[in-house]
């Protein structure tokens, strides 16, 4: 029984020893990132493209849906992922100017200057004005979706003005379905529907430099700008006839939900605002043949005198302390590439902010039209409460949710959300 | 059994010693390199997962056969002072490592300010006890254990003091069909509530069964979880639906407990089954009662699940740990969600002691 025990102790250790030494660690790049599921698989065939052309070097994508949290946990440890993927400017500024970031290399931010729009690079830089992050996967918001065969055999046209979708839906409220489907319940993140929504309107209404100074907290939230956004936002959802199931349907609709009423046997509603990703929230049989069924226009100017302006959003690939060895830099210039775009668009799903990007890669015109909407746009903005400190972000969707369930007055909740600011 | 042939006495027994102590030596030098090596956890996967097996088991073994083996050679009067500490040494340092470092680490940061670097004092107590969201969070809670402490315990014991009198076969389908629930995760729980309190604008589709059934008495549908003034009780009945089969069961079994002499006897002297209920079944197991109460009310004050799956605290149904977790990892700010933790942690505290206490009076009693 002594010797066994001892000949099992002794080869226990020598094996490992022997296993540890010999084990290679291969060069492997990891990726840490918000997007899971079907996204996360079609991000694969990216991978597959870099590791192709790049033989030795192992890529994995690593997620989780609680990814702020579990972000921030990992970097107050210390355990850094090679890459990560952020949604939020506001995030990626918090960890650079904790240190926990690295700039891109010069390859990487070459690529940037010449191969994007200079808003791009301009979103990526944080507070110390060095350059982290890589646009890769990018939206537009502030679309407004219709059903084409429905509104074509209403006979409604495509309005070109604020004063002209306002004709069209006051004309729709008598019809049999209501103007709007609107739907904001999205769990703990019930709230951001309406912030984009009040976001598109800023952007139609205010100029570029108030919407900057309004995410900095230079231009508060109780002030006669944002104050004017949450009145014309107030006549649209404020309107009984206006929304499908009225205000009181808002909140209590999921944001998933509300963009099928385009598309059920009696159509809900007639015109649903989001971003380009809502394609993938529609019933099965219209994704089949998105081109076919699905018509798209950008929520008009109100302010016509301001040149339009668009509100994007997207998630950069940013490198951790320490972490920026040659392959991971190689990957990241990959990112910049219009090569690392077109394996996602061919299976759907992705814009790309690429200008080299193979246009005719998209797997839909319905895409490629997106895409072109995002290539030519003089102007454009971030998403705002996605670049806001985290703590007004979150006091923002709650004061928005507030308000529309009749939790305060617009004026108690712009305070709230105002003093989000000075914590 | 561990007591190896190796410890009879006195002069050999140092050369034995030392090399214990070297093998140990290299076992935690090795445990160290494998900890590093499964930290990079770059390699191959299953080499991963063979190393973490052998040394997660074979290593775990290795160390307790060196460390009692060494106790083993110690003369007696040590080695009956140091034995116990070996079993119970790594329980402890897991317990003050997980448990002790981060309730003091908590505290700390709950004197921080948002991002841990400045002290601020108590300001963050300050924002926990005057914040609107805290005021509605404690008037929350007090909801959900009134309602749901209470409902859950009244229910639990009325069922078993119900089903003790029926056909065993009865009893025991009631107890299984009302106990099921438990099986069920918060989480899974809510997923399944949302079906029920869910809402569709009048005219549409009715999906959710209390607005179907509205429905087919014509009733308009109601968006339940955003009724402010309803919504919150709304959820208590989800924890009810679940901790009445917990009550239930651990009242069924102190219920089987009370000898039948007594409830004869009590008959004999002409007590109502109201009376004997209220003054022999319930005293007699009064110290069951306690326990079961005090642990449904720990979990009515830590309630975050339900609420969190439901409503995600908006609506004003927010609740002290949703709090927590919405300033902590929503908000970033670590002050606030700390200090929002103490105060939870010091609500529970005394519940804790209760639950505690009569534990050990029943160990004594039986």
């Amino acid at each position: 029984m002594k010797h066994t025990k001892t000949a099992f102790a002794v080869t226990l250790i020598t094996a490992s020893l022997a296993t540890l030494a010999l084990a290679q660690q291969a060069k492997t790049v990891n990726i840490f990132g918000a997007f899971s599921g079907n996204e996360a698989n079609v991000f694969q065939a990216v991978i597959d493209s870099f590791e192709a052309k790049n033989p030795g070097i192992k890529v994995s994508y690593g997620s989780s849906n609680d990814f702020n949290t579990v972000l921030n946990v990992r970097v107050q440890s210390g355990d850094y992922p090679d890459i990560a993927a952020i949604p939020q400017p506001g995030v990626m500024k918090d960890l650079a100017s904790k240190g926990a970031l690295v700039p891109v290399a010069s390859a990487t931010a070459a690529l940037i200057k010449n191969n994007y729009a200079p808003a791009w690079g301009e979103l990526g830089r944080g507070d110390d004005r060095k350059l982290y992050g890589v646009f890769h996967r990018v939206n537009v918001k502030g679309l407004i979706f219709y059903n084409k065969a429905a509104f074509e055999g209403a006979g409604y046209k495509v309005p070109k003005t604020w004063v002209e979708l306002q004709a069209l839906t006051k004309s729709m409220e008598s019809s049999k379905a209501a103007p709007w489907c609107v739907g904001m319940e999205s769990g703990g993140a019930t709230g951001w529907v309406a912030t984009d929504w009040i976001e598109n309107i800023m952007l139609r209404t205010q100029t570029t430099k108030v919407y900057d100074n309004w995410i900095t907290g230079k231009v508060n939230f109780n002030s006669e700008q944002v104050r004017n956004a949450f009145k014309i936002l107030d006549g649209i959802w404020g309107n009984p006839k206006a929304v499908y199931g009225g205000r009181g349907s808002i909140a209590a609709t999921s944001f998933l939900d509300s963009a099928k009423g385009l598309f059920t046997k009696a159509p809900q509603c007639w015109l649903h605002m989001q971003g380009s990703f809502a394609t993938d929230f529609l019933q099965d049989d219209i994704k089949k043949n998105l081109d076919a069924n699905v018509g798209v226009f950008v929520l008009p100017m109100i302010n016509t005198k301001l040149p339009q302006t668009l509100e994007v959003g997207g998630d950069q690939f940013v490198m951790f302390k320490g972490k920026n060895r040659p392959e991971v830099q190689k990957f990241m210039t990959f990112l910049a590439t219009g090569a690392s775009a077109e394996p996602w668009a061919k299976v759907g799903g992705g814009l790309f902010p690429h200008k080299d990007q193979n246009l005719n890669a998209y797997k839909t015109k319905l895409e490629r039209s997106f895409t072109e909407i995002i290539l030519s746009a003089k102007s454009a903005r971030f998403d705002a409460s996605d670049a806001m400190p985290s703590a007004v972000n979150q006091a923002f969707w709650k004061g928005t949710t507030d308000w529309v369930t009749g939790g305060g007055t617009l004026d108690s909740v712009l305070n709230d959300i105002d003093a989000a600011y000075k914590k | 059994m561990v007591k190896a042939n190796s410890s009879p006495v006195a002069p050999s027994k140092t050369p034995v010693m030392l090399g214990l102590i070297a093998a140990l030596v290299v076992t935690l030098f090795v445990y160290y390199q494998v900890f590093l090596f499964l930290r990079e956890g770059t390699a191959n996967p299953w080499i991963i997962f063979i190393v973490s097996l052998l040394w997660g088991i074979g290593g775990i073994w290795l160390l307790f056969v060196l460390v009692t083996s060494i106790v083993d050679l110690l003369p007696g009067k040590y080695r009956q002072g140091i034995m116990p500490w070996v079993f119970a040494t790594p329980a402890l340092a897991l317990v003050f490592y997980y448990l002790l470092i981060p309730t003091f680490r908590t505290f700390w940061l709950s004197l921080l300010d948002s991002d841990s670097i400045k002290f601020v004092g108590l300001q963050n107590y300050v924002y926990a006890f005057t914040s609107p969201a805290m005021l509605e969070s404690f008037k929350n809670n007090l909801i959900w254990i009134i309602f749901g402490g209470g409902l859950s315990v009244v229910l639990g014991l009325l069922i078993a003091a119900l089903s003790d009198r029926t056909r065993p076969s009865f009893e025991v389908s009631v107890k299984t069909l009302v106990f099921l629930p438990m099986a069920i995760s918060m989480v899974g729980a809510a997923v399944i509530w949302k079906l029920v309190y869910q809402y569709a604008p009048a005219g549409a589709n009715q999906i959710g069964l209390l607005n179907s059934i509205g429905g087919v008495f014509g009733a308009d549908p109601v968006a339940f979880m955003i009724a402010r003034g309803i919504n919150t009780y709304l959820l208590v009945v989800i924890l009810i639906w679940m901790q009445t089969g917990f009550a239930l069961v651990v009242f069924a079994a102190a219920i089987k407990g009370l000898p039948s002499e007594l409830l004869e006897a009590a008959r004999i002297d002409g007590a109502t089954e109201l009376e004997s209920f209220f003054k022999i079944t319930i005293p007699y197991i009064q110290v069951t009662i306690i326990s079961v109460t005090t642990t449904i009310v720990i979990s009515t004050l830590k309630v975050f699940d339900i609420v969190f799956g439901m409503t995600g605290g908006n609506f004003g149904t927010q609740v002290i740990a949703n709090e927590q977790y919405t300033q902590m990892f929503r908000s970033f700010n670590y002050g606030r969600g700390a200090a929002v933790a103490i105060v939870l942690l010091i609500a529970v505290l005394p519940v804790v002691y209760f639950n505690v206490r009569d534990f050990g009076k029943e160990a004594k009693g039986f």
